[in-house]
């Protein structure tokens, strides 16, 4: 039976640019011959570099902008690059990864609790336009008021929707960060 | 009403296979070949580096995907690899290891990108969530490390463990 070891260099490889980094890490420590096919393929890390930085989106232009000159480095010449500098690009992006990631959590939270707040200010809103339908037709500034609290609670729920609409894009971004 | 135009593939263990030249088209290699030779009534084209059990899953996966493209798999994959393929694939994968492996190398050789995406995918998913004994077993890999230069290796590559 042929197995994995009997693929051509370039298809395992094109293996491991499937993987995440933290899988990378079991194949490296696989055997001699792996270990050396992934360390030494600057083209594989070049792939791995622009995948991870894909999922991140750094924040910091600094961090983009060496990336980006690495990137361009390898399309120019991949021999000239060594793998020390992808290593350090990945660890400085693993360290904004998680940056992210507490930032969106804090975020997550904060908009969690502003619906929290919308929410009961929405049921408080209700109750009061419920006694006041109860009078309603007894005089018109009822009437009045009435009316200014349907317009009052249109806009509470336009704003909880709207405040949904954001918790559910942090909620991706945020998945959009779980690399497994 | 008009036949449709045919080629004849003839693997390396000497078993032929008709197939629609529209099918047939999805592999590079094919296409290049027929594009340097005769408009033959059904040109035979050899292919010598692949066995029939191989060639004939690559002529059911062209079969069926010349008129349903794949869909991109994306890298690094998330999840596994049943996440993110259609069912047809998923059943088309439903392989031995062996038959696999020779797979790869076969949309490798008639350049079939998708096929080969697909492939190099399921394997990579296989390899996703075990540890390197585990992998070893499952692909036959020789450990050849000392335990000090596999504890150093990993050591190193701590840093990909938090990405």
């Amino acid at each position: 039976m042929e197995g994995f070891c009997s693929l051509p260099a370039e298809i395992q490889i094109e293996i491991f640019s499937f993987l995440s980094l933290k899988h990378l890490a079991t194949i490296l420590s696989l055997n001699k011959s792996i270990h050396h096919l992934a360390d030494s393929n600057t083209s594989f890390w070049h792939v791995v570099l622009r995948n991870y930085s894909k999922l991140i989106h750094p924040k910091s232009n600094t961090l983009e902008q060496q990336i980006n000159q690495a990137l361009s480095d390898v399309d120019q010449n991949v021999s000239s690059l060594n793998i020390e500098k992808y290593s350090t690009l990945l660890q400085e992006m693993i360290k904004t990864k998680k940056r992210n990631v507490e930032a969106l959590t804090c975020e997550i939270e904060a908009i969690t609790m502003k619906m929290k707040l919308f929410g009961e200010k929405m049921k408080q809103v209700e109750m009061e336009f419920t006694q006041l339908s109860m009078h309603a037709g007894q005089n018109e500034l009822f009437e009045v008021r009435i009316e200014l609290m349907k317009g009052m609670m249109q806009k509470i729920n336009g704003e909880y929707q709207r405040i949904e609409q954001q918790a559910q894009e942090l909620e991706i971004a945020l998945e959009r960060l779980n690399i497994d | 009403m008009s036949e449709t135009k045919q080629v004849e593939l003839t693997s390396k263990d000497k078993v032929s296979f008709k197939v629609d030249r529209d099918v047939i088209l999805m592999s590079g290699l094919v296409k290049d070949m027929l594009e340097e030779g005769d408009e033959d009534e059904t040109p035979i084209i050899p292919i010598p580096n692949v066995d029939s059990k191989p060639l004939q899953k690559v002529i059911e996966y062209c079969q069926y995907h010349h008129k349903e493209p794949a869909q991109e798999i994306e890298k690094p994959l998330k999840g596994k690899i049943e996440d993110v393929i259609c069912d047809w694939d998923k059943k088309f994968l439903e392989i031995d290891q062996s038959l696999l492996i020779e797979l790869i190398m076969a949309a490798n050789y008639l350049n079939i990108k998708d096929l080969l995406d697909l492939t190099c995918a399921k394997v990579a998913s296989m390899i996703k969530g075990k540890s390197p004994e585990q992998i070893r077993e499952m692909f036959g890999i020789e450990n050849d490390f000392t335990p000090e230069e596999e504890a150093k290796i990993r050591e190193e590559n701590k840093w990909c463990e938090e990405a």
